[in-house]
């Protein structure tokens, strides 16, 4: 790693804490001095100035290190919090932030003000300064150093925030409650998360232990195996002594003396150590409620049972039908891995939607051979999966259950099928890895995302390598007994917090947001390259059919065909499978939560209501809610106008407020909830609402709008107005808000991102903007349309409705074509004029009128032909010279060619200029529908 | 013409630009014959499919995939406004130029792509003051007489210089924004 590597990362580091740092004092001057706070100040101030030292930044070391005693001193009540120190403290967090960015252009440290240093001084001057963190640093690494090998993995990962972590130590740690239970009492554990957690990975270092000796049943067991069998009862020891379950750590000591000496008597001693260990496990079933050691292994490997019962399937060509049940099996085999055991553990929605979609895979492959018997089954079970999942509950094991009733029919049908799934279960060691399930695993790989890593680990072979490595990684789950308490509390507070699957992933990685996009760029080809192959694969079928209705092609040579067409639809349909998890996936390493928004805000609306002298709350709901990090990006800027116009329109000065009968403090509520493919963002606040009459006077004045025009509209079509430019009902302009410039260019920029905005306000009481965006702004749901023989695609979010087009429908009002929808008049544009492309006259059966709508108009674009919905990934157009009106972007269709994506706001627009001449008519039309137009 | 021989001829003349040489990609339209510096060209491809894009300039043909990336083909024949015949899109010597300027890459149209030259600097005269061939001098930046013919070196940051561009649809905007004076095109959407 160059030092560049490391100077972004520290930038980044250091950011991340000032974050921390800035928020904190905000809730400290807002809640006073909390002690959780406080300690949150400190331990960022630390690690600022760990970093900087290490990096050799002296100055910010320096400035972080005042920082951290002056914290100390707040920490020992020697230094109360008043505005005074908060507003130093924040001008501290703006000077290293600035430094932060120095440091960004130039790579050297930029000379502090020492005001600030003197500043702090001054402050703490009556305090004594404690150098507490320097002893703790040695502390913790003396901790590290006692620890044995084993725990490495922990170390290695808990290593940046130990220190951190060490400072808690002050506060009383609350420690789960355990119930210490008698013997052979039944375990209660409060904490079910830490307790799942326990159960799973018992349940997972159990099954390895049964499976290792139950290799040796009738031989003496190596002593390399003992070794490992003895390693496993040593973890599941030192988790349960973890847990303070005095009973289980009793057994397991037991069960390890009693393998001991078995293994001492010599003889078939693997037959005797798995049978104690099959005995200790009835017991922890019976201590541990919801183990489940016992019930899965849901195998069937007796082969007596396979072959040739009832009427199997009858297939002339035996090389087809052996692809056929290869790739079925193959199939099955992944289905059954979805739930590799039988827990009560409810299924999650993604496998069962997995599941699902791989049997709607099998029973369109059993389709395409014509094997109505098995596709009736496969329908019927994936019935009852769809009814179980409409439930809601589907535990793994009534999978199971389910996946055996389906199994057996299917089994006699197939004869050939191998459903001994033990066999290609990665358990057994002694099963080559086939390339099929290498594949398959890698598509587990690609899904390690959403689903728990146990699973993922499942498809690898468990060799001897592959136990030892695991055995590592399991270290990180369960901290071995010998720790010392500090890390144990780390895991422990850790793990209350996060899930299983959070803990697995604890290390992130920081990745240049550019190669993100580059790879979204690029599965983005994929996908597009998919619908090629599709294509491909359906005229291949196509032309095939065709030659062998012609009867021309001799039988064999129409068989090679139709397994190589089988094959191909086999493979497009796993390419398929990949390009879209990949997306996927790509799409939600893109996704930030909003978080990473909104925590900046506090301090845009402190400072913004200082200035102003008003008092305000800022309350955050949703801010978990996640995104796409461009389209993140692109509202903040949206977001921080909305809520300075909030404090500085909405939100009345303190002794209007006290008027008002309201609390002195305003309040603005910021909050994001998922909507579908749409994030909402509402900005509320409790101010004093949109004064309609004053902005009738404003347009009345400033629009020379005449009142007749104006009585038509009712307030709420009146608050939009707030959007036009030079609109401000305030009555002076100042520097903070009140020139009426912002909210239009905002609400063009909201469009430009297919967003839309909403505004309710109640005069006195408030005004609440609702934004609505799409998640993703690089990949979209697109109707294809034909205009003349062109196509062109238009994003879903702004179609409302699709009509046939009818010409009796269709009225003339003064030369312009409307219809009307539910009591609403809405103008027809024929798409061919709008773009001026040549209109072919296409037999008006084809035609259809799409309602297109931005946030508050409709109009009925009337295409030439329907050409379906499609997925689409939205491209800009590499050049930069000419401007593009009326196009958003475009893309690139399955077989090559380039379709352009089309601006529907823009698109109004052109419309209004190309209806120009008849403006009149419009205008009258358009003001009988409550609208109005201005000249 | 191959792209490989370009890509390497590139790389040489990058050294021969500082020896006083430069290296020249030739092509025709109509009658005239044309240079543009090589550095400029990132390849030369046969006419792809071409979508049109509805209410461009008459000079923009539309739009095209080049591996994934989406570019405009201008017609350069347009552009130029060079008279006579029209760009025959069917002829098989058609090519399109992608020329990379200014982080946009745009394709030009050209009839067909003759040679790669390398001219010493000191053979390029200035623009003669008058018009060569019709073509409005601004885009000329010299013309190289080699025996029997001439060859007009053409600039590229003039024949695809936004501003001019602008200047076009600038004149057509505010001729629209006069009349809609007062008013902005969002107030119709709004209210």
């Amino acid at each position: 790693m160059s030092s560049q590597d490391f100077l972004i990362e520290y930038i980044e580091e250091v950011r991340e804490h000032l974050q921390e740092l800035e928020e904190s004092l905000l809730i400290m001057e807002r809640d006073g001095s909390e002690n959780n706070e406080i300690n949150r100040i400190f331990r960022a101030a630390h690690s600022i100035k760990g970093a900087s030292a290490y990096m050799g930044f002296e100055q910010l070391a320096g400035l972080t290190h005042e920082l951290e005693s002056f914290m100390s001193a707040v920490q020992n009540d020697e230094q109360a919090i008043t505005p005074e120190v908060i507003t130093t403290l924040l001008a501290c967090v703006d000077a290293i932030s600035g430094a932060l960015n120095y440091l960004q252009e130039h790579g050297e440290e930029p000379q502090l003000p020492p005001m600030l240093l003197e500043n702090l001084q001054t402050l703490r001057s009556s305090s004594r300064s404690e150098d507490l963190p320097q002893d703790e640093t040695t502390q913790s690494n003396t901790q590290k150093e006692n620890q044995g090998n084993d725990t490495l993995q922990i170390d290695f990962s808990l290593d940046a925030e130990i220190p951190i972590e060490v400072c808690d130590q002050r506060e009383p740690d609350a420690k789960p409650p355990v119930v210490h239970p008698g013997p052979n009492e039944i375990i209660v554990e409060e904490d079910q998360e830490l307790f799942s957690i326990f159960l799973s990975s018992f349940r997972e270092q159990f099954a390895k232990l049964r499976d290792l000796s139950r290799n040796y049943e009738d031989k003496a067991l190596p002593d390399k195996e003992l070794h490992a069998v003895l390693d496993l009862i040593g973890k599941l020891l030192s988790s349960s002594q973890y847990m303070d379950y005095e009973v289980v750590v009793g057994h397991l000591q037991e069960m390890e003396a009693d393998i001991l000496r078995v293994h001492e008597e010599g003889g078939e001693s693997g037959k005797h150590c798995a049978a104690v260990i099959e005995n200790s496990a009835r017991l922890f079933e019976e201590i541990l409620p919801g183990l489940n050691l016992l019930a899965p292994e849901p195998v069937s490997s007796d082969p007596v049972a396979i072959h040739g019962i009832g009427e199997a399937i009858q297939e002339e060509d035996q090389e087809l039908l052996h692809i056929f049940t290869d790739s079925f099996q193959q199939q099955m085999e992944e289905l059954f891995r979805l739930a590799p055991k039988a827990t009560d553990i409810s299924m999650e929605s993604h496998r069962l939607e997995r599941a699902r979609s791989i049997l709607k895979k099998l029973s369109s492959s059993s389709q395409y051979m014509g094997y109505e018997p098995i596709v009736d089954i496969l329908t019927e079970w994936d019935e009852v999966l769809e009814e179980a999942d409409v439930k809601g509950v589907l535990s793994d094991a009534q999978f199971l259950e389910i996946f055996e009733h389906f199994r057996l029919p299917l089994q006699k049908l197939l004869p050939e099928l191998q459903v001994s799934l033990i066999e290609t279960l990665p358990t057994d060691p002694q099963q080559p890895d086939t390339i099929d399930s290498e594949i398959d695993a890698s598509f587990d790989r690609l899904e390690a995302f959403s689903i728990p890593a146990s699973e993922s680990k499942e498809t690898k072979p468990t060799n001897g390598e592959a136990i030892s490595s695991e055995s590592e990684a399991d270290q990180e789950i369960i901290p071995s007994a010998k720790e010392s308490p500090s890390i144990e509390k780390t895991e422990r507070k850790g793990r209350t917090v996060a899930s299983g699957e959070e803990a697995q992933g604890a290390a992130t990685l920081r990745v240049d947001a550019q190669k993100v996009d580059q790879l979204l760029n690029q599965v983005g080809e994929l996908v597009v390259a998919r619908s090629e192959f599709i294509q491909t694969s359906t005229s291949f079928r196509e032309i095939l059919r065709e030659l062998a209705a012609q009867g021309k092609l001799s039988k064999q040579e129409l068989r090679r065909l139709r397994q190589l067409s089988f094959r191909l639809n086999e493979s497009t349909l796993s390419l398929g499978r990949v390009a879209n998890d990949l997306q996927n996936s790509i799409m939600r390493v893109r996704m930030l939560p909003i978080s990473y928004l909104f925590q900046r805000f506090p301090r845009v609306v402190r400072d913004q209501a200082l200035k102003l002298g008003k008092r305000v709350d800022l309350i955050v709901q949703g801010a978990d809610t996640e995104i796409d990090k461009r389209v993140l990006e692109q509202m903040h800027d949206p977001l921080v106008q909305f809520l300075r116009n909030a404090i500085a329109h909405g939100i009345e000065p303190p002794d209007e407020r006290r008027r008002a009968g309201k609390t002195e403090g305003g309040t603005i509520r910021l909050a994001a909830y998922h909507e579908g493919d749409y994030v909402a963002i509402e900005i509320e606040d409790d101010g004093r609402g949109i004064d309609t009459r004053k902005l009738r006077e404003t347009l009345l004045n400033r629009k020379g709008l005449s009142a007749e025009q104006l009585e038509r509209l009712t307030d709420r079509e009146m608050m939009y107005a707030i959007f036009l430019p030079g609109i401000s009902t305030h009555g002076h302009v100042d520097g903070n808000a009140g020139r009426g410039v912002g909210l239009d260019v905002v609400k063009e920029n909201l469009e430009r991102m297919s967003g839309s905005i909403e505004v309710e306000s109640q005069l006195g009481k408030g005004t609440r903007f609702t934004i609505r965006i799409p998640l993703t702004v690089a990949i979209i749901r697109a109707l294809m349309v034909q205009g003349s023989d062109q196509s062109f695609a238009i994003p879903l979010s702004s179609v409302s409705e699709i009509l046939r087009f009818e010409q009796d429908s269709v009225h003339t009002i003064e030369s312009f074509q409307v219809i009307t929808l539910r009591g609403k008049t809405i103008p027809l544009v024929h798409l061919g004029e709008l773009l001026r492309i040549s209109s072919q006259d296409s037999p008006s059966s084809h035609r259809f009128i799409v309602i297109v709508a931005t946030s508050f108009r409709e109009v009925g674009l009337v295409v030439d032909g329907l050409m379906g919905e499609r997925e689409i990934v939205i491209k800009s157009i590499e050049d930069s010279a000419y401007d593009y009106e009326g196009f958003s972007g475009a893309t690139i269709l399955g077989d090559g060619t380039v379709s352009l994506i089309l601006d529907v706001s823009a698109l109004l627009r052109m419309m209004k200029q190309s209806q120009k001449q008849d403006s009149v008519e419009i205008e009258r039309l358009s003001i009988n529908e409550n609208t109005m137009r201005v000249h | 013409m191959e792209m490989p021989s370009l890509a390497s001829r590139v790389s040489r003349a990058e050294r021969e630009e500082s020896e006083q040489f430069k290296q020249l990609v030739s092509f025709r339209i109509g009658e005239e014959e044309f240079g543009v510096d090589i550095l400029v060209v990132q390849e030369i491809i046969r006419l792809p499919t071409i979508t049109p894009l509805p209410n461009a300039q008459r000079f923009i043909l539309g739009m095209i995939n080049l591996r994934g990336k989406i570019i405009p083909v201008i017609d350069l024949r347009k552009r130029l406004r060079i008279s006579g015949r029209k760009s025959n899109l069917n002829d098989r010597k058609t090519r399109v130029l992608i020329v990379e300027m200014q982080s946009s890459v745009t394709g030009f149209i050209v009839d067909s792509v003759s040679e790669v030259m390398r001219i010493p600097v000191n053979e390029i005269e200035p623009t003669p003051h008058l018009v060569v061939s019709n073509i409005e001098s601004e885009y000329i930046k010299g013309v190289i007489k080699l025996p029997n013919r001439l060859v007009i070196l053409l600039d590229f940051q003039q024949v695809l210089r936004p501003q001019e561009v602008r200047e076009i649809q600038n004149a057509h905007i505010n001729t629209i924004e006069g009349e809609l004076l007062g008013s902005s095109p969002g107030i119709e959407s709004v209210l």
